[in-house]
């Protein structure tokens, strides 16, 4: 038997075995889940011309297949930036940090007055913020809600996750919050994004109430949830309200469809918004559905819907002409139809003074 | 080599239009929307306009040339103006090869291989090619009319998974706001486009060459539009504004799109049929700098000469350290193709003339 190859199969062979071994090239990026700590939320901060960063880790462990309190670890970091801030907690972590799977991002009061984008610069380069990586703000320290009230906030976190996966099935406009930071940025249109807000009641319960509107990456204001009603007006999203009524509470839907901007006249200028929605009666109507005045209550409602509409809508938009915040982005719907209408340098004072004509249109069903 | 077999123009038809999804047309766009937006893609007419003049020259060419390789002709016409420019084609390609593939090995290491050395992948991208471009022109034919397939997939994936962020307000108005760097996409777009010099490779392969330069054509015009309305798309999805500082569009888009609720990086699928595009691409260029080399020292099939133009290959993307030095080599190339490019169809045209006059 021969064990020794020819020199010509050597010549072959030798080659061969190199590129074999440079074909495994993917091994010096190898991942192995039992040696990864994932982030899970980060919650950013600032403070004393400092970033505080706190990090939300599942640390799996190889023998359980389930993630228990032992496996999440909160660490936390300071310095002048926030690529500092990771540095300091990947030098203390006991694993390798993996972003990828990032899913929430809490920003800070001072982050949020600071500079939204310098903040989030960091995690935009590393290519971590996702479609489905949300963005949150918080009154105060974002870092106390995952260090202070660990407990709480490992228990919740997860509650957190799938209220915004709600959240995100219910509002049309909230998928997209990451790229529309990108699409606000400095344009000069006064864009302006809307960032749900986390309310910690008491270290007992994590609520989403209301919103932070970040212009030109700081904060512009804080609304509460009868602004974000009439906001969901323009943009589009589900809605369900109660209504107190003499045959009893009823319960209705409001399917709203993102809203119809028009100019109504160009010297001067003014625009016109037609909101639309689906009005679904959900409960409440037994006692009168086939009745006489089913019609009449019918018509009842739908007059209801589309005043607290309008009111709603108003009240939004004076806010926001006041603020100066085009949460609408109206600015860039009418600088992308219309250029000649807008100058994109004089477009907030523009858009404080600009009237706009509401008109809603609503069509009803019981279900 | 494989210069001896022919291929038809149906295949020549798919290679040029793989030509335009190479990476060099995917940084394409970055130089255009750069500073003006949408209305940046009107500087693809330059490109168009400098590959109708390579198709018709090249057409030219094709009529009055012998059954021979084109650096083989050149010489024939004037040995030693023909010898300049078949090396400086030879050099071209080789450039090419070089661009294209290390474009892939940045964003590759970017995007997916972060610790693996540079080295290991340029080593790997070479070898690869040297390997696949050894099977000559006709085998590489064939598996480019397979991986067409895989950029439908792609387009239409990255299309329907961002369908939902789709606005067309976001990549309007269309206003040219910076006209040096409306010149300096133009000066870009022509570039890219010079890397159809490849047909007069590709010429005497071609089993009908009355009528190449009308599949040629046709490639460039589809490849053109595909172009244009993939970037248009990318503006309408990411917006003007976000645009400006990315390098990889395409790449950028894909991240976007999530396939369930698990398979969110997406852009893992999208390099990996990318680089069956490159690997193809870069190594038909391999193989027009290795076919122009065995034809100018009138050797064939010599496997030194051509692992020795692969070795080259390698040398170049090692020789590039990073993306700056990458981008720097690409803007002094796209320059030296301003000149370039005119001289050498000036060229190839007079040696024609003479051929002509000669008959």
């Amino acid at each position: 038997m021969k064990f020794w190859l020819e020199y010509g199969t050597w010549i072959r062979v030798v080659p061969l075995l190199v590129m074999t071994l440079l074909f495994c090239s993917g091994c010096w990026d190898k991942k192995e889940l039992n040696q990864l700590a994932l982030a899970q939320v980060i919650a950013i901060d600032y403070k004393d011309s400092q970033y505080q960063t706190a990090l939300q880790l599942i640390i799996p462990s190889a023998d359980k297949e389930t993630v228990t309190s032992d496996n999440l670890w909160t660490m936390t970091g300071t310095g002048t930036s926030v690529g500092e801030t990771m540095q300091q907690i990947a030098l203390a972590a006991p694993r390798e940090i993996y972003l990828d799977h990032l899913d929430l991002v809490i920003l800070g009061d001072g982050v949020l007055r600071h500079d939204v984008g310098q903040a989030l610069d960091y995690l935009l380069k590393e290519n971590v913020l996702r479609r489905r990586t949300r963005l949150l703000a918080i009154e105060g320290d974002a870092g106390k809600l995952l260090s202070d009230s660990a407990e709480l906030a490992k228990m919740d976190i997860f509650y957190m996750d799938n209220l915004l996966k709600d959240q995100r099935r219910r509002v049309h406009s909230s998928d997209a919050i990451v790229n529309a930071y990108f699409l606000s940025a400095h344009n000069g249109l006064a864009e302006t994004i809307v960032i749900p807000h986390l309310v910690l009641e008491e270290k007992k319960e994590l609520r989403l109430e209301g919103a932070a509107l970040v212009r030109d990456g700081a904060l512009a204001d804080w609304v509460d949830k009868d602004w974000l009603s009439g906001y969901y007006w323009t943009v589009g999203g589900s809605e369900i309200v109660t209504l107190p009524d003499e045959y009893g509470q009823i319960v209705v839907e409001l399917d709203k469809k993102k809203c119809k901007w028009e100019i109504q006249s160009e010297e001067p200028l003014q625009i016109k918004a037609t909101l639309r929605a689906v009005i679904k009666i959900i409960s409440g109507y037994d006692s009168w559905r086939d009745s006489a005045e089913a019609e009449k209550v019918i018509h009842s409602i739908q007059t209801r819907v589309e005043e607290q509409a309008l009111e709603h809508i108003r009240d939004t938009f004076q806010q926001a002409q006041k603020d100066g915040t085009d949460v609408f982005h109206m600015g860039r719907w009418l600088y992308a139809w219309h250029p000649e209408l807008v100058h994109a340098d004089k477009w907030p004072e523009q858009f404080a003074a600009m009237p706009v004509v509401f008109e809603i249109n609503t069509s009803i069903e019981i279900q | 080599m494989g210069s001896s077999k022919i291929i038809s123009n149906r295949e020549i038809f798919f290679l040029v239009l793989m030509i335009q999804q190479s990476g060099l047309f995917w940084l394409l766009p970055y130089f255009l929307v750069r500073g003006n937006g949408t209305a940046g893609l009107g500087a693809v007419l330059a490109g168009i306009l400098a590959a109708i003049c390579i198709i018709l020259i090249g057409r030219y060419w094709g009529r009055h040339m012998p059954n021979m390789g084109f650096v083989t002709a050149l010489r024939q016409r004037h040995a030693a103006i023909g010898t300049i420019t078949g090396l400086l084609f030879c050099l071209w390609y080789l450039l090419f090869a070089v661009l294209i593939l290390y474009s892939f090995v940045d964003a590759a290491q970017k995007q997916l291989l972060p610790d693996t050395p540079r080295i290991v992948l340029c080593a790997v991208i070479a070898l690869l090619t040297g390997w696949m471009s050894k099977g000559g022109l006709e085998a590489l034919a064939r598996l480019n009319m397979l991986c067409i397939g895989s950029i439908v997939l792609m387009m239409t994936v990255s299309i329907a998974g961002t369908a939902d962020l789709f606005h067309p307000e976001y990549a309007l108005p269309i206003q040219i706001q910076n006209t040096a760097q409306m010149q300096e996409a133009a000066v870009h777009s022509v570039f890219c486009y010079s890397s159809l010099l490849s047909v007069f490779m590709l010429y005497p392969a071609s089993a009908d060459k009355q009528t190449m330069h009308k599949w040629v054509l046709a490639a460039v015009g589809i490849g053109a539009l595909s172009l244009i309305v993939w970037t248009a798309y990318a503006l309408s999805v990411l917006g003007q504004y976000s645009l400006q500082a990315v390098l990889w569009i395409p790449i950028h888009l894909v991240r976007m799109v999530e396939i369930g609720a698990l398979i969110d990086q997406t852009e893992s699928l999208f390099m990996v049929l990318w680089m069956a595009i490159v690997m193809t691409i870069g190594s038909m260029f391999l193989w027009c700098a290795s076919e122009g080399v065995h034809q100018l020292v009138k050797k064939q099939a010599n496997p030194y000469l051509h692992w020795g133009i692969a070795l080259l290959v390698f040398l170049g993307m090692t020789a590039i350290e990073n993306t700056m030095i990458f981008l720097r080599v690409e803007a002094i190339l796209a320059k030296v193709m301003l000149f370039f490019l005119p001289v050498m169809l000036g060229l190839i045209a007079v040696l024609a003339m003479k051929r002509r006059e000669r008959e």
